[in-house]
C-alpha cells in the first residue's frame, strides 16, 4: 500500500514536520502558525501532558516536571559520561532504567526517553493530520549523522510508540542536501555544516545527477546551541552572584529561567549588536525584597565566549576531510543547517575556512524537514497505478489563529516577567548575510592535517598504536609524520590517486564494457528466472526493471544545462534559487493572505520548497561507525567498516568453545578502536538452542545486516544443516516488541486524555 | 501494486523460498564476481569503481523499488547489499589484492574476516613498535602526538616532558622531547 509519508525533523530543541506531494515540499504549522514545535514535554499537576510551545513556557515555572533536550540522551547508556553531565545541568530527574538505559522521573512516574520523544512525535503528527485532514501513519524521521545503533533504534522505537510506521531513519545533513536538491549534470562536492541544539555534524556528499552519495561524516554529539546557552547563562549567573551574593545555579528553577533568558539573548544577537535584558524577581534578599537580574551582552562578547566551542567544530571537520583525503578547497559548496548556524561567528568562521560564502537560502531550521519530506515522498511507493494525490493543505482560519494567539497571551500573563527562548525570526530580520568583516574575523589557527598520516589505505588506524607484536618497519611513526608535515607545505598532494571527481561515462562506453564481459547475468534479474538484457539501461527501463515512479520527467534533468551554480540549478524551468522561492511564496500567498495580518513573524519564512517535476534524489548513505564484535583478549573485530554504503550485510562464522554448549554470546560494539572497551558497547547477540556436538563442530553463520536506516538486524543459520538458528539481539537500553507495545498502549491512553 | 511478471517460470515457493530476498539455490547473484557485478574491468581505478557503484545504485538501490512488490524490494535489497560488499572490497587496495588472489582460485566473494585480515596486517606494517614501557608514559606520549598532529607544539612539548618524567631515562622519549623543543622554538621565532 502506498501511503503518504511525513518528513519529521525530531530536533533537540525544536521539531518540524513537512510533507511533499511531488510538486512541492511544505512545512506544516500549528494552530498558532508556528512551524517550530519545541521538543519539550511537560507534565502538569492535574495529570495533563503538555507538548510544544506551552510545555516550553513551563520550563520557567515548573522546571523539574518539564523535560527537554532528550535527544542529547536518547539511546545513551545511563552510565555514560554524557548522561552524567546532563544530570548536573538538567532540572528534571534522570534515573537508570531496567536495561541500562535512561528514564526520566516526573511526578512519581517514570518515562523512557523514547516515550518522551514519542510525545513530541505525536504532537507533530497531530499537526499534520489536522492540516491534511487525513490519517498520517508513516514517517521519515531524521537523526544526526553520527547517531549510533542505540540512538537510531531508540528513535525508531519512539516513532512506533507514537503510532507511526517509521519508513526510514535518515541523516539530517543528507536530508538537507536533498532539500537543496541536485540535478546538475556535473558532479559537485557538497559539505553540510549542521550545528543544531545539541549536536554538531559535518558531512561530505557527492552529488551527481539525481544521486546523493555520502562520502564521509563526522560529528560531535555533545556540542550545540544548548552549550552556547549554558555558557551565556553561566556568565549571567556569575554576574548575579558577584552582585548579590547568591548564585542562581543553586536553585534549579532560577537557573532554568536564567538559561531561557540566555537563549533569548543569544538569538537576539543574530539581529542586534548588543542586547540588554532583565529577569524580574529572580531571587529575594534577606528582607524579602525582590532582586532582578540585569544583563547586557554585545555580539563581540558572545563571540569571545563561544569561540572555543565553535573552534571544536573544526576539529570534527578535519576528521571528516581526512578519510576521503580532501581539503577545504576541494569543497564546492557548504550548506549551513541548524538554528545555531545563524550565529555570526559560525558564518564567519565557516566562510573563512572554506573560503566561500556558505549557502543558507533555505531556512536552516526547516531545511531538514523539507528534505525528509522529499525523501518520504520518494519512498512512499507511489507508482503510475497509485499516484500521489495532490495535497490539500488547510491553513488555520483567522479565528483559529486569533484564539490560539489569545490563549498564548493569556498564558504569557501568568509567566514570570523576563525574555525567554528564541524570539521568532521574521523575514525582515532574518539572519543577515555575512558582512565583510572590518577586522579579520577571530579565526583561530586551524591546523592543517598532516598528509602523511591520512595517506593511503589503512588510514583508520589510531594515532600511535601500541602493539606488542607490531613489527618494526621503516615507515615513520606519527610524531615523525607530524614533524615532517610541519616542514613541508600543508596539503601536499598525497601519493595516492588525486581525489578527482569521477568522470561520467557515456552509455555507449558502458555497453561496450558490458559486452566485453560477455556474461549472461550482468543485469541481475529482479524476477525469478528471467535474465535481463545484457546491457543494463541506466534509466532502468528494461523490461525486468520496474518503471520508476519518479522518473517520468527525467529528460528535464538530463538535459544539458550550463554549468552554473553548483547546486540548486537544474535545467528545467523550476529552480531552487531564492527568486523562485519568492515567486512560489507569492503563488501561495492567496491561501496565506487571510492569516497574514495575524500570523506570527515566523509565518513569513518560506514554507514551501518547490520540487518542480524533479526526480526525488536517490540517497546513497553510509554507516557512520564501524560495527564490530569482541574477540579474545578484549579486542574488536570489525564486521562492517565505517562509511560502508547501506543497506549492507556481512556474514561471519561462529563456533562453540565447549562440548554440547547450548548458547553462544557475542558482544557487539560500534567504534573505530581496536580495544573493545574504547568503543560504544551496543549489547549482545545470543545464539541459543544450539544442537549438541563436540566443541568446534557446531558452526553458525551469523549475518549482520544494517538496513537503509542504519538499524542492525541479525540472522543465523547452522552452517552444516542449513537450519535457521535462534538468535536474539539485546541492545543496551533497547526494547523488545512487547515493551514497545506496552509503551504505545500507555501512550495512547495519555494522549487520549489530553 | 506490481504483480509478479507473466514471463516467470516456476514459483519461488517451489524453487526454495527466498530468504530475505536471497535465493537459496543457484542465485545468479552468487555467480558474479565483484567486478562483473559492478560492471568494471579488473584493472579499474578506485575512482572508476566508485562511479560504477553509483551507476549500480541508480539501478538497484532498494529505494528505486519503493512502489514495487515485497519480492522485488527484497531482491533489490539483496543485490544492493552485495554491491556494497563489492565496493567496500574493491575500493580498499589491500582487500582488493586479497580478493584478486581468491578470485584467481575461483572464489567469488571475500568474507568479512578475510577482508579484515587483509587490511589488518597493513596496519601493523605501518606501525612501529615504540619503545615505551609504562602505560602512563604511553598515554602521555599519545597525547603529545595528538597535539603535534594538530600543530599544538607547546602542548606536545608539555606532554612529552611529562612522558619523560613518567619514564625517566627513556632515551627515545628524551630524543623526541629535544626535537619538539627545537620545533617549538622555531615556531615561536616564526610568530
Amino acid at each position: 500500500m502506498s501511503e503518504l509519508v511525513l518528513g519529521i525533523d525530531l530536533g533537540t530543541t525544536n521539531s518540524v514536520v513537512a510533507v511533499a506531494d511531488g510538486s512541492q515540499a511544505r512545512v506544516l504549522s500549528d494552530q498558532a502558525g508556528h512551524r517550530l514545535v519545541p521538543s519539550v514535554v511537560s507534565f502538569t499537576e492535574d495529570g495533563r501532558v503538555v507538548v510544544g510551545e506551552e510545555a516550553r513556557e513551563r520550563r520557567l515555572i515548573d522546571a523539574t516536571n518539564t523535560v527537554y533536550s532528550v535527544k542529547r540522551l536518547i539511546g545513551r547508556p545511563f552510565r555514560s559520561p554524557e548522561v552524567k553531565r546532563a544530570q548536573e545541568r538538567f532540572a528534571f530527574e534522570l534515573v537508570e532504567g531496567m536495561n541500562g538505559g535512561v528514564v526520566v522521573k516526573v511526578r512519581e512516574e517514570t518515562y523512557t526517553l523514547t516515550e518522551i520523544s514519542a510525545f513530541v512525535l505525536r504532537e507533530v503528527r497531530r499537526i499534520a493530520e489536522r492540516l491534511l485532514d487525513q490519517p498520517c501513519n508513516r514517517a521519515v524521521i531524521t537523526v544526526p549523522a553520527n547517531f549510533n545503533e542505540l540512538q537510531r533504534s531508540a528513535t525508531k522505537a519512539a516513532g512506533q510508540v507514537a503510532g507511526l510506521d517509521v519508513a526510514r531513519i535518515i541523516n539530517e545533513p543528507t536530508a538537507a542536501a536533498v532539500a537543496y536538491g541536485c540535478g546538475q549534470d556535473h558532479a559537485a562536492r557538497v559539505a553540510v555544516y549542521d550545528l543544531g541544539g545539541g549536536t554538531f555534524d559535518f558531512t561530505l556528499l557527492e552529488m551527481e545527477g539525481d544521486v546523493v552519495e555520502v562520502v564521509s561524516t563526522a560529528g560531535d554529539s555533545f556540542l550545540g546551541g544548548d552549550d552556547i546557552d549554558l555558557l551565556v547563562a553561566e556568565a549571567m549567573a556569575t554576574q548575579f552572584a558577584d552582585k548579590h551574593g547568591w548564585d542562581p545555579r543553586n536553585d534549579l528553577q532560577a537557573f532554568e529561567r536564567v538559561r531561557a533568558a540566555a537563549e533569548w539573548a543569544k538569538c537576539s544577537l543574530w539581529q542586534k549588536p548588543e542586547v540588554k535584558l532583565a529577569i524580574e524577581e529572580l531571587a529575594y534578599d534577606g528582607d524579602g525584597r525582590p532582586l532582578d537580574l540585569d544583563f547586557s551582552i554585545t555580539r563581540d562578547q558572545l563571540n569571545e565566549l563561544i569561540l572555543p566551542t565553535i573552534t571544536r567544530t573544526f576539529d570534527t571537520i578535519q576528521a571528516a576531510l581526512r578519510e576521503p583525503n580532501l581539503k577545504a578547497k576541494d569543497i564546492d559548496t557548504v550548506i549551513l543547517v541548524g538554528g545555531s548556524t545563524r550565529l555570526h561567528l559560525v558564518r564567519e568562521m565557516v566562510a573563512h575556512y572554506f573560503d566561500a560564502e556558505p549557502r543558507t537560502d533555505i531556512d536552516p531550521d526547516l531545511v531538514v524537514a523539507h528534505g525528509a519530506a522529499i525523501h518520504g515522498y520518494s519512498i512512499a511507493g507511489w507508482t503510475d497505478s497509485a499516484p500521489p494525490t495532490r495535497l490539500q493543505i488547510a491553513t488555520p482560519s483567522p479565528e483559529e489563529l486569533r484564539s490560539a494567539r489569545e490563549a498564548e497571551q493569556q498564558r504569557a500573563a501568568s509567566l514570570p516577567r523576563q525574555p525567554a527562548f528564541a524570539p521568532t525570526p521574521s523575514r525582515a530580520d532574518k539572519a543577515p548575510r555575512r558582512q565583510p568583516p572590518t577586522a579579520p574575523p577571530p579565526v583561530p589557527d586551524l591546523p592543517e592535517l598532516p598528509d602523511a598520516i591520512g595517506e593511503g589505505p589503512g588510514q583508520l588506524l589510531t594515532v600511535a598504536y601500541f602493539d606488542d607484536d607490531a613489527t618494526v618497519t621503516n615507515t615513520p611513526d606519527e610524531l615523525e609524520a607530524a614533524l615532517a608535515q610541519d616542514e613541508a607545505s600543508p596539503w601536499r598532494p598525497s601519493k595516492g590517486a588525486p581525489p578527482s571527481v569521477p568522470a561520467r561515462r557515456s552509455g555507449l562506453e558502458l555497453e561496450l564494457e558490458l559486452d566485453d564481459a560477455g556474461e549472461d547475468f550482468i543485469a541481475i534479474p529482479l524476477d525469478d528466472e528471467r535474465v535481463a538484457a545484457k546491457a543494463p539501461d541506466l534509466r532502468g527501463s528494461s523490461d525486468d526493471l520496474l518503471p520508476l515512479p519518479l522518473d517520468d520527467d527525467d529528460a528535464d534533468i538530463r538535459a544539458d544545462g550550463p554549468a552554473g551554480e553548483i547546486i540548486g540549478r537544474r535545467s528545467s524551468d523550476r529552480t531552487f534559487d531564492a527568486a523562485s522561492i519568492e515567486r512560489e511564496l507569492e503563488r501561495f500567498s492567496v491561501a496565506d493572505d487571510a492569516a497574514t495580518s495575524l500570523a506570527p513573524p515566523d509565518e513569513l519564512s518560506q514554507p514551501v520548497i518547490n520540487m518542480g517535476r524533479m526526480n526525488a534524489p536517490l540517497l546513497m548513505d553510509v554507516t557512520p561507525h564501524s560495527l564490530g564484535i569482541e574477540t579474545a583478549g578484549g579486542f574488536t573485530q570489525r564486521i562492517i567498516g565505517r562509511l560502508t554504503p547501506i543497506p549492507v550485510e556481512q556474514t561471519r562464522l561462529f563456533t562453540t568453545a565447549r562440548d554440547d554448549q547450548p548458547t553462544v554470546i557475542v558482544r557487539v560494539c560500534q567504534g573505530e578502536s581496536r580495544a573493545f572497551a574504547e568503543n560504544q558497547y551496543l549489547g549482545d547477540l545470543e545464539l541459543s538452542e544450539l544442537r549438541p556436538g563436540r566443541r568446534g563442530s557446531v558452526r553458525i553463520e551469523v549475518t549482520f545486516m544494517l538496513d537503509a536506516s542504519g538499524v542492525l538486524h541479525v540472522r543465523a543459520v547452522d552452517a552444516d544443516t542449513g537450519q535457521e538458528q535462534r538468535i536474539q539481539i539485546n541492545l543496551l537500553g533497547g526494547f523488545d516488541e512487547a515493551e514497545v507495545a506496552d509503551m504505545k498502549a500507555r501512550h495512547d491512553q495519555a494522549f487520549a486524555e489530553r | 501494486m506490481a504483480t509478479r511478471g507473466d514471463g516467470r517460470r516456476g514459483h519461488p515457493e517451489r524453487r526454495g523460498a527466498p530468504v530475505n530476498g536471497q535465493r537459496t539455490d543457484r542465485d545468479p547473484l552468487d555467480r558474479l564476481d565483484y567486478y562483473t557485478l559492478l560492471g568494471v574491468s579488473r584493472d579499474a581505478e578506485v575512482d572508476e569503481i566508485r562511479s560504477a557503484f553509483r551507476r549500480f545504485a541508480r539501478k538497484y538501490h532498494p529505494d528505486r523499488y519503493a512502489g514495487a512488490s515485497e519480492d522485488k524490494r527484497a531482491r533489490a535489497n539483496a543485490i544492493y547489499r552485495r554491491g556494497s560488499e563489492a565496493v567496500s572490497v574493491l575500493a580498499e587496495p589491500a582487500a582488493r589484492s586479497a580478493y584478486d588472489a581468491m578470485l584467481a582460485k575461483g572464489t567469488l566473494r571475500l568474507s568479512a574476516d578475510a577482508r579484515e585480515r587483509a587490511i589488518a596486517p597493513k596496519q601493523v606494517v605501518r606501525k612501529r613498535a615504540i619503545p615505551i614501557q609504562s602505560t602512563r608514559a604511553k598515554d602521555l606520549y599519545r597525547e603529545a602526538v595528538e597535539c603535534a598532529r594538530l600543530g599544538d607544539w607547546g602542548g606536545a612539548w608539555g606532554y612529552m616532558k611529562e612522558a619523560c618524567d613518567a619514564e625517566p631515562g627513556n632515551a627515545y622519549l628524551e630524543g623526541q622531547l629535544v626535537r619538539l623543543d627545537g620545533k617549538l622554538k622555531a615556531h615561536q621565532r616564526g610568530r
